[in-house]
């Protein structure tokens, strides 16, 4: 069967080996571009590679993490692409200098509202990420999984830094509600 | 952050990325992905995929670096406090007095680079810098157009090359002079087969902050006045550690820190190698008097391992004003991220509301606790004055902090300060606590350090 954009998901998801094969010549060059981006000085080189093999892999592992009904499949894997590359910058730094301060400062954020979150309550926390309002949770996934800074964020949507610092704060003091009435509940059970 | 921050598996991570349409205008120019590399993705895929299941394919080499001890400078970041002047200074380590007296023993070793490159309106001064055989510190200046955030420094040193060399690792403090102006200390940990008494730096910056330019620096730093007065103990212990026996090598002091070197084999590389993404590994270092000693950092790792063993390393302490007979080394680990403490039913923190009676007692798990003597505000600052009390002071002291009523942390304007003269009496310098504003002081339980006494070891260092 020949793999096209129409049929990639389906046969992706079909664990079709030539789906993964058509992602690596129709996006290569889109993944490669978005993890040099991310891993662009010359010390990160050696990681590249493992790198862009962890999006290929991953993206054949989770295929069916792919909501076709939000987006397209390009702009969901470039996505991965910035994810997994950012998390390598972070492993990378981790081994070579332990603290990364931009780390920190949002590890900061997070605990400012004691949000420490045990495995337990993983389902809990996609639940309540969920249930944010679209920008809310575009916000909050741009900043808290993809790094991205509160410029950026706010020139994306158009608004003041001010606004963001709002919906992220929101979006903390959401999870908290969330996380913490969950606790409660189990302690009264 | 990190999924491991969140307990998300990837399919999740993946899920919510749904979330996050990726525009054209979002997305780089796109790079022709060299033939080679698609050549051989191409041939992982296949392997891969026979399986239908994920593994990892690339496994580190046993040549590769493994860094398993890793530890960031005691000191930390210090925080924006309020803009002040320049001060007129012989050398830039004189900004960081304050903060300890930790730089005090740079300043007669420093050397004078004083050289300036500005692009894009941000200006890189390497300011100074001084080197020993293992370790190298600059000074530098970023001045910019615009705010600066130090948290988006910390990537520069990765541009640095010591005799053509990536450095091993290292860490940063520093301090904002004003909003566009930022000084920081960088110490760089490095491994170089050259002999000779000059290092050759090459620093050429490619981004600062998120401005790209060029800022190109190339200079020579001398080790000659340091390795005068290095003294290096030979040692010969050896070490039956949980990932490997190790036998400690030497240990180097010189007036800006002390090494102790090591190499070994692990018992099972793979588990080791495996541990590392989990687990930080931290020698606490005492001196014959029980005194736990600043930690300055280290590694290990497989890269240039001698003849039969299978890595090298070293774990750095703070500089000794006079040798003790011997030190006492007891390894700990810890998990990279906290979540296991959320996993307990235990607070992960002891927090108390400060209401102007001392002492406070604030616990701090197994390791001990801090016990607060007395909290002051006076001149434009608040004053904790406080005693560590159990397993390692120093490093208990380190974590104690203040919080508002909203739960913000303030953050110390200045580092730990250790009496010398009462070693487990500390004092910590915060922002001026408002009156009529409710404050608590906390501290971390500690719950998730391994502090593995039965593993402790001597080094004599008086042969």
């Amino acid at each position: 069967m020949k793999i096209s954009d129409t049929n990639l998901v389906i046969q992706l998801k079909k664990k079709n080996r030539r789906a993964l094969e058509f992602i690596l010549e129709a996006y290569g060059n889109l993944v490669y571009s978005v993890v040099r981006q991310v891993l662009q000085e010359k010390s990160c080189d050696p990681y590249v590679e493992e790198c862009i093999n962890d999006v290929f892999l991953s993206v054949w592992n989770n295929a069916d993490s792919f909501d076709g009904t939000k987006g397209c499949f390009k702009g969901w894997l470039a996505a991965i692409a910035k994810y997994k590359a950012i998390d390598y910058r972070r492993k990378l730094w981790r081994q070579n200098f332990l603290e990364c301060a931009a780390d920190r400062e949002l590890y900061d954020e997070l605990t400012t509202e004691n949000i420490v979150i045990a495995k337990e309550d993983r389902q809990e926390l996609l639940a309540a990420i969920h249930e944010m309002n679209k920008q809310d949770r575009e916000i909050f996934i741009r900043r808290y999984f993809l790094c991205e800074d509160i410029e950026t964020i706010a020139g994306m949507f158009g608004v003041d830094r001010n606004v963001v610092d709002q919906r992220l704060s929101r979006g903390r003091k959401h999870l908290k509600e969330k996380l913490m009435r969950k606790g409660e509940s189990c302690d009264g059970q | 952050m990190d999924n491991k921050d969140f307990c998300l598996e990837d399919k999740d991570i993946l899920k919510l990325l749904n979330n996050v349409p990726f525009g054209p205008g979002e997305l780089p120019a796109e790079e022709e992905m060299p033939e080679f590399l698609r050549a051989k993705l191409k041939k992982i895929i296949r392997e891969e995929t026979k399986q239908r299941s994920y593994r990892r394919t690339v496994k580190r080499g046993a040549g590769a670096v493994a860094v398993l001890l890793l530890i960031f400078i005691g000191i930390g970041t210090v925080s924006p406090a309020s803009a002040r002047n320049i001060p007129v200074l012989h050398s830039i380590f004189e900004i960081f007095q304050g903060n300890s007296d930790y730089y005090k023993g740079y300043i007669p070793y420093s050397q004078l680079v004083d050289k300036s490159v500005t692009d894009q309106g941000v200006t890189l001064t390497i300011n100074e810098a001084l080197a020993d055989d293992s370790t190298l510190i600059i000074g530098y200046t970023v001045k910019s157009y615009r705010k600066i955030d130090a948290s988006q420094l910390a990537m520069l040193m990765s541009f640095l090359r010591i005799n053509g060399g990536l450095p091993q690792g290292g860490g940063s403090s520093g301090e904002y002079l004003d909003d566009k102006t930022y000084v920081s200390v960088s110490h760089i940990y490095y491994r170089s087969p050259s002999d000779s008494d000059q290092l050759q730096i090459d620093f050429n910056v490619e981004q600062i902050m998120d401005v790209k330019g060029h800022w190109d620096f190339s200079f020579a730093v001398s080790k000659d006045e340091l390795q005068k007065r290095t003294l290096v103990i030979k040692a010969s212990n050896k070490v039956d550690l949980p990932e490997g026996m190790v036998t400690i090598d030497k240990v180097v002091l010189t007036p800006i820190d002390s090494t102790i070197q090591f190499s070994g084999n692990y018992k099972d590389q793979d588990a080791a190698t495996k541990a590392m993404d989990e687990v930080v590994y931290w020698w606490f270092v005492f001196d014959d008097q029980g005194r736990d000693l600043m930690s300055g950092g280290g590694m290990f790792g497989g890269t240039n391992a001698p003849e039969g063993k299978d890595f090298q390393g070293e774990a750095k302490f703070q500089a000794v004003k006079e040798i003790p007979s011997y030190i006492t080394v007891v390894p700990c680990r810890f998990p990279v991220v906290s979540a296991d403490e959320a996993k307990a039913n235990n607070p992960a923190e002891s927090l108390k509301v400060i209401d102007g009676n001392y002492p406070l007692e604030l616990p701090q798990g197994k390791m001990g606790k801090l016990v607060i003597q007395d909290i002051e505000t006076a001149d434009g600052e608040t004053t904790v004055r406080f005693t560590a009390e159990g397993k390692a002071p120093y490093f208990q002291g380190t974590h104690l902090y203040l919080k508002d009523a909203d739960g913000e942390y303030l953050h110390s304007k200045y580092g730990i300060r250790r009496d010398e003269e009462h070693p487990n009496d500390f004092t910590m310098v915060f922002p001026p606590l408002e009156a009529g504003k409710q404050y608590s002081i906390g501290t971390s339980r500690m719950e998730s350090i391994d502090f593995m006494e039965d593993l402790r070891f001597k080094i004599e260092l008086w042969q």
